[in-house]
């Protein structure tokens, strides 16, 4: 993975000690609150509900074990032990003084980490596909390109002050697993006749008050081309973006308003004059950062090893792991295994410091030291020796990081919600919890397969609730939490936004509809089908039905 | 409750004719800004999009002051006369005027100066510098308290951009010969 | 009924407006405004500008045998921390 060098290393470093300026004149009264929240607001840090909250970034989900140690520490000094991780594969702390945020960003470039714009109305930390380096379908290893993005966007100061947030998301599967279809700018990597590399850019997708699948505006971008482009897209954007209506200024809302084709055109034209630009220069930089992410030093390994086999066959629970929780690697012998941090009842993506500890010790020993975080609020040690899984599988039983759910109905992604968020209207966290609670029975959840159950406390939609299989939007209905129903959406290479199934339902009974719906599926699917593809054969109609008869 | 922008609005125009901040230290302002129907008086002045035409004939030094929403490109007639473009911040979450004086300086190569006005705020400063602003009118705090820090935070940047500074990318590849 | 809330600035911490008009961890110790709370939140205001406290706000309470009460779920979790 990549590893800072000393640019980098000062760069974090008087980023720390400016925004421990910035703290000190706020805390002295220089400045005023409306001054300092965009300044905070780019160093991660939020004002919530109890505290100041830090959304620590970690870059396109990549992290090594000395960095998730770094995490866990940072939790335990600054905060109360635990963390959560989020559907932008950040890490939030809920507890943090302000007075304190200085030191804490400290220790996170200690560890060659950042928060920097993890908020605030500029270029967002830039997200990957999680198996990013080892997924056999991979065209190119994405992280290489956002790093390159990371690095550009970091204090750009012609887009540090946008109309509003924007966020970019790099896949290089055709197998998205990185929701770019549901991204201010989505980039596919792929290969053109000649063999060369480059990217179907996909702009104005996202999801919010608006959801809207992201339009292609260029079937084949050139690498070398990546940051004029981008660039060109984000001034067209800066100075064509709204900013009369906060609801209204996303890239999404200006690529509706004028058409994609305008909005091409547009792109192309500025894109045209600045064409000779250095920022077209940088296939040094790419070769230089492509170097950290070459193939590691995988040894020969036994893709049926007898330890695995023998284990497999005789504990039925490690059975079960395996089959819900690997999946292939490139190299044969070697699996990439996700470790689910939904365990029943538990909070969807939070960890705690020992956890993380353990993770990492794990990955230490077993995964080249390398983790990732998954948009989905998982974590991930992408180069396991099947051989390893019994010992691995071990270890997260002891620490209760053992659910063998991945992709099921358990396995939930949640924001906050109203338990800690001051955007929220309704509670999201203990849905979730009642929900898998719920479906704790291990062979109803691996019978009824991959369920990709979203959701949000608001209409911010951080829980992407409009592209879940099944999605949950709280509302609040005169001081009492109710849920939206949407069915149908995904966020893979098929971007669906999901359908609006009926009226809201009480926090009483959301529960059971979910389980009436799903009940629904598991009478109607034929032979394979998904939830999914039951409900695109199907439509709505009988899903409803079940939804809202009477008990 | 405060009303920050009006505050700022006002202070800027009164401190137009006065100092401003440039290259590091704050100097009289040599030019007048002439507004609304005002009549346009010899001597340096700066007038509104609208009446360039009007003073472009004048021989002194000419300066016009855009809104934010201003194509800036409809300059690219008159800038080898100009002397001042003016670019403001009505407030400063609002970064229009970043790109608009990027684009002055990038893709019409402009060399006068680009001041900025409005809120403009000192821990905004640098990125104004950085996108090709050379003046400012600053709306709070002690100018060259703020333009020092400004351009001491950071030792190296990672974006090519309107300023002299080499971005990190280049600097790797020089080291690595 | 109404009271004063808002998060002190150094900590985040949720602090309410007391009959002393100092802030308090506790809701309990809320002092509560039967009419116009107008001249209280601007009174609060001062401590805004004086760097102490952000986000001032009126809320609705209710007394319990406890104190003040928040009315709303939003208010309740703000007092009591989250619900899980």
């Amino acid at each position: 993975m990549y590893q800072y060098d000393q640019i980098d290393r000062n760069f974090v470093d008087e980023r720390v000690a400016q925004f421990r300026d910035q703290i000190a004149r706020r805390l002295s009264g220089e400045l005023t609150e409306e001054e300092f929240r965009p300044l905070r607001l780019t160093n991660g840090l939020y004002l919530q509900l109890h505290a100041y909250m830090l959304r620590i970034a970690i870059p396109y989900g990549t992290l090594n074990s000395r960095q998730l140690e770094t995490l866990a520490e940072i939790a335990r000094k600054y905060d109360r032990g635990y963390g959560h991780f989020t559907t932008r594969q950040n890490l939030q702390l809920n507890w943090i003084r302000l007075d304190q945020a200085g030191d804490a960003l400290a220790d996170l470039a200690d560890a060659d980490m950042h928060a920097l714009q993890t908020s605030g109305n500029c270029i967002r930390n830039v997200t990957a596909d999680h198996w990013a380096g080892v997924a056999p379908d991979e065209v190119a290893d994405p992280r290489v390109y956002a790093e390159l993005i990371r690095q550009w966007s970091s204090l750009h100061p012609e887009f540090s002050y946008l109309p509003r947030k924007f966020k970019i998301a790099v896949t290089g599967s055709p197998a998205d697993r990185a929701a770019t279809r549901v991204h201010d700018i989505g980039l596919v990597l792929k290969r053109d006749d000649a063999g060369q590399i480059g990217f179907e850019v996909i702009v104005g997708g996202g999801l919010g008050r608006t959801p809207m699948i992201g339009k292609t505006i260029r079937d084949f971008l050139p690498e070398a081309q990546l940051l004029p482009y981008l660039e060109a897209i984000l001034r067209v954007y800066n100075l064509a973006g709204r900013r009369d209506n906060m609801y209204k200024a996303r890239i999404k809302i200006l690529v509706h308003e004028i058409g994609t084709e305008e909005m091409s055109r547009r792109v192309e034209a500025e894109f045209a004059k600045n064409i000779d630009s250095v920022l077209a220069n940088v296939q040094d930089e790419v070769a230089r950062i492509a170097s950290y992410f070459t193939k590691l030093p995988y040894g020969p390994s036994d893709p049926n090893p007898e330890s695995y086999a023998l284990r497999r066959k005789s504990d039925p629970a490690f059975r079960r792991w395996v089959i819900s929780n690997t999946f292939p690697h490139k190299i044969a012998g070697y699996c990439i295994a996700e470790i689910s941090l939904k365990p029943t009842g538990g909070i969807p993506g939070d960890a705690t410091s020992a956890q993380m500890i353990a993770v990492a010790a794990l990955a230490r020993q077993y995964s080249h030291d390398e983790l990732r975080v998954t948009h989905t609020q998982n974590l991930v040690l992408p180069h396991v020796k099947m051989s390893d899984l019994p010992a691995i599988y071990d270890v997260l039983a002891a620490q209760k990081l053992d659910a063998p759910n991945v992709n099921k109905v358990g396995d939930i992604i949640a924001c906050p919600g109203l338990d800690y968020c001051a955007l929220a209207n309704a509670r999201s966290i203990p849905v979730a919890q009642r929900i898998s609670e719920r479906f704790a029975d291990v062979d109803r959840a691996h019978d009824l397969g991959e369920v990709k159950i979203k959701i949000s406390g608001c209409i911010n939609a951080c829980g992407h609730h409009h592209v879940g299989h099944i999605g949950l939007l709280g509302v609040d209905k005169n001081g009492e939490e109710f849920y939206q129903i949407t069915l149908g959406g995904s966020e893979a290479a098929d971007a669906t936004i999901g359908t609006l199934l009926g009226p809201a339902i009480s926090s009483d009974q959301i529960v059971d509809t979910v389980e009436k719906i799903l009940t629904a599926y598991a009478d109607l699917r034929q032979g394979n089908e998904r939830f999914l593809d039951t409900y695109r054969r199907l439509g709505a109609k009988p899903f409803k039905e079940r939804a809202y008869a009477a008990a | 409750m405060l009303q920050p922008d009006r505050i700022y609005a006002a202070k800027s125009d009164e401190t137009l004719t006065n100092l401003i901040l440039k290259g590091g230290v704050e100097i009289p302002d040599r030019f007048t800004r002439i507004t609304g129907d005002e009549p346009i008086m010899e001597g340096p002045v700066i007038v509104d999009l609208g009446r360039l035409d009007a003073a472009i004939g004048a021989n002194h030094p000419l300066g016009v002051a855009l809104a934010n929403t201003d194509d800036v490109s409809v300059l690219a007639p008159y800038l080898a006369r100009l002397d001042v473009v003016v670019l403001h911040f009505p407030k400063f979450t609002d970064g229009r005027a970043y790109s608009q004086a990027r684009i002055l300086r990038q893709q019409f190569g402009y060399r006068g100066e680009i001041r900025a006005t409005g809120q403009v705020l000192p821990d905004q400063l640098a990125f104004m510098h950085r996108c090709g602003f050379d003046a400012f009118v600053l709306a709070k705090g002690d100018p060259v308290t703020a333009w020092d820090r400004a351009m001491t935070t950071f030792s190296r940047h990672y974006q090519p951009a309107s300023d002299t500074s080499v971005p990190a990318f280049i600097r790797r590849r020089e080291n690595a010969k | 009924m109404q009271s004063l809330t808002a998060n002190r600035l150094d900590d985040g911490a949720v602090v309410y407006r007391t009959k002393l008009e100092t802030w308090s961890r506790n809701v309990h110790d809320a002092a509560v405004f039967e009419n116009d709370a107008s001249a209280a939140l601007e009174e609060a205001g001062s401590d805004v500008i004086r760097a102490l406290v952000v986000g001032v706000e009126l809320i609705d309470v209710t007394m319990t045998d406890t104190g003040t009460t928040p009315v709303s779920l939003r208010e309740k979790i703000r007092a009591f921390g989250p619900t899980i």
